[in-house]
This record gives structure tokens, C-alpha cells and sequence, in this order.
């Protein structure tokens, strides 16, 4: 089980009770190996940041465009497991570093949040367990 | 009392302290910290849902007037009659059943699984009809996914 | 599945300045009185928030702790029952809630030097240079003693409250307490509050 942990640094603002939103890239990279499935779990482990959940979309490839299966009672919590598979074929399966969903964040306070993620199952097209790593990149705002 | 005597008689009276010092002790500057009023909303949020639910109300009246050896002797009804009525395996044997690929979790593998054996026109066993529509298809992948990215303790660290 | 955003208002705001005793507000909340919850909220917010950051010196954690602490207490209802005062029932609570915050907030340091510090006693509020002789004395006590001292001058707990808030005996507290005094005495920045 891969292991992810890192901090997002929150730009300040000038409202000490503004409210902010953040978006958290989701990667998983498998190599060489085409991903057909994925479970990971995601949670913000800093309380101070009051990091909440309040979104989740999916990712970039048409194999993982969808948003993933996740638990709907993790929205304004702080973590969540998300997964989700493709019967593409082989060919059409992304290998290499996947942006396989993003995590939409709201912050109320300006300071760092502190992550974790879990990667709890990662497969091929036949099921097979396969190596992974996980990572996850703040998206730049415009 | 002499002022500087502290009242040395632990078992009896309170010690008492200079006036000169709870004064300056209660004029001790206090860091005032701000509270968002994003907090406040939401805590107060919070307690208007707990407060206004309808089965939370309900369920507090009945609090209320119930006393505790009736509420024990109604426990211990509820858990013999679920233990009489509960088929034999219950949730568990349900949970055994969505781990497909047998590696001791439900997982979203097991999803996968399924959804490759419909596509290939496998048969899928008939306790796979989980939501006991009469046949095992998509919808019941889904509540496999569903229960393998299920949370405990409500998406709380 | 669709990933949504929350599209529920906050509660407005009601009057706060609610003339109920605390007994009377818990038994309008008992029976889902929601600006009753409310005022006894805005009621001890800010001791609870002044609580928790005197024991960890971290605005963050005061306010994640305060919530958590309302949020906890909210759940005693329907059913609770006021026995003492509030701040008895809270405090303990309080305390436990920030021992849990802290260590959650340690969980990701780094270095030894962080985690010697997240464990050393917290300092009593002290005004940045400010040179209050009170307030350096008072860090310099230890935890057990600077607390009973605040709780019972500051919050204005009686003993017998402040046992059942930190869970001690009450001659415990007696003892804290005469040994804190002793102890400002002692001290030649504060000797000048227990001299004529």
C-alpha cells in the first residue's frame, strides 16, 4: 500500500475569515502497466487548516473522465476513498503518471494542509494487483 | 489575616489571595482571538440540524419519559427479536459475498471483477443479486463500489 | 456519481444577549429550541476559545478545538442535564479535545525539535513584549498550578468546581492552589501583590 503524505501551502488572504477553495490533482502512476482500476484513500490530517471536502470530479483520461465512486457522506469531512475502473481496452488504458481525479477544498483559514494518501488497490485489466504510486498536486489558480 | 499570609489550612478554608493580585490577575491581557463568522455559522448549522430533525425529536421526547430499566428491558427485547428474525449470516455473509476475488476485502477490485464477468457473459452466482431485483447487473456493481469506498466513521479523520 | 457542493444557508444570527440562565437555556435546547443553543453558545465561546489557547498558545487550535467542543456538547442533547456549572462540564472536555488536536497536529513534524516543543507546558497568555511580570511568572508555574490559579481567579470557578472540571479531589486543588500562591510570593516580580 503506497503511501503519500504533503502539505499544500494556502496562499493568505487579507480576510482572516474568507473562505477559500482549492483544487487537489489526483495521480496515480503505474509505470509501464495500463490502469484499469484504482482505490485510494484521501484525507486531510491537520485539523488547524479546516481543510473540507465539497467536491470531486474526475480526471483527464477519457478512461477516468467520469468522477470516481466515493462516499457521499465525506463531503465537508476530511477524508475520503475514491476509486474507479475502465473496461476500455488495453490500448486505450493510460499508463505512466494519470490524473485520475481532483479534490475540490474549502479552506476557512490561511494556513498549510497537511495530507495523506493512501493507495489501497491498483490493477490491470484483468484484476491483477499492480504497482503503483500515488501523488497529488495543488491546481494553480489563474 | 496579615496581608502576604497565604491561609495555610489545606482542609479547611480556601487559600486566599492577595486582593492586589486577583486584581491584576483579572486584568491579566487576554490575546483576543477572532472567530470567523464562517465558524459560528457553521456550528450553529450543525445545531440546527441536530435540534430540528424531525426523528431527532422524536426520538428525544421518547428519551424523555422513558426511564432507564425500561429502556433496558426494550434493548433487550429489540436484541433477542433481531437475533430471532436475523438470517442466519446476515451483513456478514453479504460482505463475504462482494469480496469476488476472495483476498479477505471489498474493494473496488471486486467491482471490477464483476463488471468484467457480466461484459464476458459469465454467469455471476445468484447471491450477487443484491438489490433483489432479480438479476445481477450493473446496479449491483455499484453497490459493491459502493461499499468499498464506504466510510466509517463518516468521512472524519 | 456526481460530486456537489453543499447548497444549505447558515442560521441567521438571533439576538444574543438572551437573559436565561444557563438551566433555562439547556431546557429550551432539550426541547430543540435552537436560539437557545445559540445564546448559550455565543455565551461561552470565547471563554472556550481563551481556554484552549492558553493551553496551546495556537489560534488555529483554539478555534478547531472550540468547534469540536460545541459540536460535542451538542450531541448531549435531547437529554442532558445541567448538574453544575457549564464551564464544570466543559472544561474537561476542552482539555481532552485539545490533548487530541495537538498530537493530530504533531502527527507531521519533522524534526525532533518540533516534537520537544509540542510537548513542552504551554505558556499562559503573555502579551509580546509587554514586560507584564504577572504574566512571566505565571509561564514559569507549572501547568497543574497555573490552571488552578486562572480557573479559580480568572473563569471564576469555586473549588469544588474546579475539582469536578479537572477531575482531582478537592483538597488536591486546596494544595495547587496554596502552593501556587506560595510560590508568586516567592517570586520577586510578583512579591509586590502580597506585600502592603
Amino acid at each position: 500500500m503506497a503511501l503519500t503524505c504533503g502539505r499544500i501551502a494556502a496562499q493568505p488572504t487579507g480576510d482572516a475569515a474568507g473562505v477559500q477553495f482549492r483544487a487537489v490533482d489526483i495521480y496515480v502512476d503505474s509505470k509501464q502497466q495500463p490502469l484499469a482500476a484504482y482505490q485510494l484513500e484521501f484525507s486531510v490530517t491537520n485539523a488547524a487548516s479546516a481543510a473540507k471536502i465539497v467536491g470531486i470530479e474526475g480526471g483527464e483520461t477519457p478512461a477516468y473522465s467520469e468522477p470516481p465512486f466515493y462516499d457521499p457522506q465525506a463531503m465537508q469531512h476530511e477524508r475520503v476513498v475514491i476509486a474507479a475502473f475502465s473496461t476500455n481496452a488495453v490500448s486505450n488504458l493510460p499508463t505512466g503518471k494519470t490524473r485520475v481525479a481532483t479534490i475540490h477544498l474549502q479552506t476557512a483559514r490561511a494556513v498549510e494542509s497537511e495530507f495523506e494518501l493512501k493507495l489501497e488497490a491498483a490493477a490491470d485489466s484483468n484484476g491483477n494487483r499492480i504497482p503503483a504510486e500515488p501523488s497529488v498536486e495543488e491546481r494553480k489558480t489563474k | 489575616m496579615k496581608p502576604g499570609d497565604i491561609n495555610t489550612r489545606r482542609d479547611g478554608e480556601e487559600p486566599q489571595a492577595p486582593e492586589k493580585l486577583v486584581a491584576a490577575l483579572e486584568e491579566l491581557p487576554a490575546r483576543r482571538v477572532f472567530v470567523p463568522p464562517a465558524i459560528d455559522a457553521a456550528v450553529l448549522l450543525a445545531a440546527h440540524r441536530h435540534l430540528t430533525g424531525p426523528r431527532r425529536r422524536e426520538f428525544g421526547a421518547l428519551l424523555a419519559w422513558l426511564k432507564w430499566p425500561a429502556w433496558a428491558a426494550a434493548c433487550l427485547v429489540v436484541v433477542g427479536l433481531v437475533c430471532f428474525f436475523k438470517k442466519p449470516g446476515g451483513v456478514t455473509s453479504t460482505v463475504a459475498l462482494m469480496d469476488l476475488n476472495h483476498d479477505g476485502r471489498v474493494d473496488i477490485l471486486d467491482a471490477f471483477q464483476l463488471t468484467r464477468e457480466l461484459q464476458s457473459g459469465q454467469k455471476p452466482p445468484s447471491g450477487l443479486d443484491l438489490n433483489s431485483d432479480g438479476v445481477v447487473d450493473q446496479r449491483d456493481v455499484h453497490i459493491i463500489a459502493s461499499q468499498a469506498v464506504k466510510l466509517e466513521k463518516g468521512g472524519r479523520s | 456519481m456526481t460530486a456537489n457542493t453543499p447548497s444549505e444557508c447558515p442560521v441567521e444570527s438571533q439576538n444574543q444577549n438572551d437573559s436565561r440562565t444557563d438551566q433555562q437555556l439547556i431546557a429550551a435546547i432539550n426541547a430543540g429550541d435552537v436560539a437557545a443553543f445559540e445564546a448559550l453558545y455565543f455565551r461561552y465561546r470565547d471563554w472556550v476559545v481563551k481556554l484552549v489557547y492558553r493551553f496551546t498558545g495556537s489560534e488555529d487550535l483554539a478555534l478547531d478545538v472550540m468547534q469540536e467542543t460545541f459540536l460535542y456538547f451538542l450531541r448531549k442533547f435531547p437529554g442532558f442535564r445541567l448538574t453544575a456549572n457549564l464551564k464544570t462540564f466543559l472544561y474537561p472536555a476542552v482539555r481532552n479535545l485539545t490533548i487530541a488536536a495537538r498530537r493530530k497536529a504533531g502527527r507531521y513534524q519533522s524534526t525532533e525539535t518540533e516534537q520537544v516543543q509540542l510537548e513542552q507546558v504551554p505558556a499562559a497568555d503573555e502579551p509580546a513584549g509587554s514586560g507584564n511580570d504577572l504574566a512571566i511568572a505565571l509561564a514559569s508555574l507549572s501547568e497543574q498550578h497555573r490552571e488552578v490559579l486562572l480557573l479559580r481567579y480568572v473563569d471564576g470557578l469555586n473549588l469544588a468546581e474546579i475539582a469536578e472540571a479537572a477531575d482531582v479531589p478537592l483538597g488536591t486543588v486546596k494544595s495547587r492552589l496554596h502552593n501556587a500562591l506560595e510560590i508568586l510570593r516567592q517570586d520577586k516580580r510578583t512579591r509586590q501583590f502580597f506585600e502592603e
